[in-house]
């Protein structure tokens, strides 16, 4: 399983790819699965031993309009469910 | 070639420039359009492009950073996406059309303030100007003219203290002296200019949250559903694709002065200018426009020589000089009818970090060979 970060635009994801790699963390760029319904085209994944890290550093840096969803492998697709309030 | 044209591009740039543009247009894909390395590339560029921009004006936030493509279409982005015919705003004799025109297609109610006979503003006539309905003070942080630039500070203390918003026409102060964040609340930039960018860029900066009105819609590359384009900064103002290379060329032409410091960089132009200025002034078929009793200005000096029409001045440098300069009314039309200019306009010499103290003399040395063969 992995995490992906979700944002509102192409800008912010950028901008939060900067920010995570500024603190050496795991991140990738994919593109937003079709599942989800974010705004931007693109969103970033995240292994689950960096996603609390990443979400604070990104809450840090003022990057707050963000969505965060478990990206897990079943019956050969992937399912995504949403993560709130920092339940990882 | 002698290149005094600073003032309507820079010619000589940093070598990362050209450098920047030719890599991106063989490696950028379309930024904000997909996820492979191409298109990363471009929009990380862009980004640090915005955070280079940032820097040097001392804006936290980098979104707040919106590329154009001149200063000319941020002002008419802004000024649409702001100005109702209802408004009253207040504007300066010293602006350049770009500042105007926009401001006149919204058919406001517009009201100037003036200028002494050196061009310099009477800011202290500013709040006279105010009436209920004045939702806007729009001016030029440095004339294009004169070199004058703006006691803005003044001006924005003015317009806080009356719930106005002050819009900044930065197209010729923009890394040529410090910009202050605080000195407005939004700023229409050039890239070609002073901060040494190609030509097709330029940008708008926003210190702080602005109800626009979405003037410029189309394909962004987010929220392709909806029938609006994003009002927030700084997709609002970047709908279409964006010139990346050309950003790509401003990221390091601003890199150049955040590297090299903006006061070093002011010091050296202001030091050309006092060698040019102190070289032509005590003839006295030379009458100089703009207020040179400040050290702190643009690296710019109109002048008439008497008997002489301006085009015929500029030519004459030219073709027996190499020396390159502008001629005319530098579409700022309500200077020159200050002046009384409209007529001979004036010959404009306007200098760089990248000028020489011997092409200064030798651009000196051209005016006084000009005085003397139109003496005889």
């Amino acid at each position: 399983m992995e995490y992906i970060i979700a944002f509102k635009n192409t800008n912010f994801a950028i901008k939060a790819e900067r920010c995570l790699l500024a603190q050496k963390l795991l991140v990738t760029v994919m593109p937003l699965p079709s599942q989800i319904r974010a705004g931007c085209g693109i969103c970033l994944r995240i292994p689950p031993k960096e996603i609390k890290f990443a979400r604070d550093a990104l809450f840090d840096e003022g990057i707050n309009e963000i969505e965060m969803y478990a990206r897990a492998a079943k019956d050969n697709k992937f399912i995504y469910t949403e993560v709130k309030d920092g339940s990882f | 070639m002698i290149y005094f044209d600073n003032s309507a591009t820079t010619l000589i740039k940093p070598p990362e420039v050209a450098k920047a543009v030719a890599c991106a247009i063989n490696n950028f894909g379309n930024a904000g359009r997909s996820f492979y390395d191409a298109v990363l590339l471009a929009n990380r560029e862009i980004f640090t492009a915005r955070a280079e921009v940032a820097k040097l004006i001392g804006l936290d936030e980098p979104l707040n950073v919106a590329f154009t493509s001149s200063s000319t279409e941020s002002l008419n982005l802004v000024i649409g996406g702001l100005v109702k015919k209802e408004d009253s705003v207040i504007t300066t004799v010293t602006e350049h059309n770009s500042v105007l025109r926009p401001l006149y297609l919204t058919g406001c109610d517009l009201s100037f303030i003036d200028c002494g006979d050196n061009g310099s503003l009477l800011l202290d006539t500013a709040q006279n100007l105010i009436k209920p309905s004045t939702r806007f003070l729009i001016c030029t942080h440095g004339s294009n003219v004169t070199g004058n630039i703006t006691d803005v500070q003044k001006l924005y203390s003015i317009c806080k203290a009356n719930g106005i918003t002050m819009i900044l026409d930065i197209s010729q102060t923009f890394g040529a002296v410090p910009v202050d964040i605080r000195i407005a609340d939004i700023f229409c930039f050039t890239g070609h200019k002073g901060l040494f960018g190609p030509q097709g860029t330029g940008g708008i900066i926003a210190n702080g949250k602005f109800n626009f009105e979405v003037v410029k819609t189309g394909g962004a590359g987010v929220n392709s559903f909806d029938r609006l384009q994003s009002n927030e900064m700084p997709d609002i103002f970047e709908a279409g694709t964006l010139n990346s290379h050309g950003i790509y060329g401003l990221q390091k032409g601003v890199q150049f002065i955040n590297e090299t410091g903006i006061d070093a960089i002011h010091a050296k132009e202001t030091h050309l200018l006092k060698l040019f200025y102190d070289g032509i002034k005590d003839f006295e078929q030379v009458k100089i426009y703009g207020d040179f009793s400040v050290e702190n200005r643009l690296p710019v000096i109109s002048i008439n020589i008497e008997g002489i029409a301006s085009s015929d001045l500029a030519a004459r440098l030219w073709d027996d000089y190499g020396v390159a300069t502008r001629a005319g009314s530098h579409c700022a039309p309500l200077l020159h009818k200050r002046f009384g200019t409209i007529e001979s306009g004036l010959v404009r010499f306007s200098f760089s970090y990248f000028n020489t103290e011997e092409e200064i003399e030798k651009g000196v040395s051209a005016v006084k060979d000009i005085i003397k063969s139109s003496s005889h």
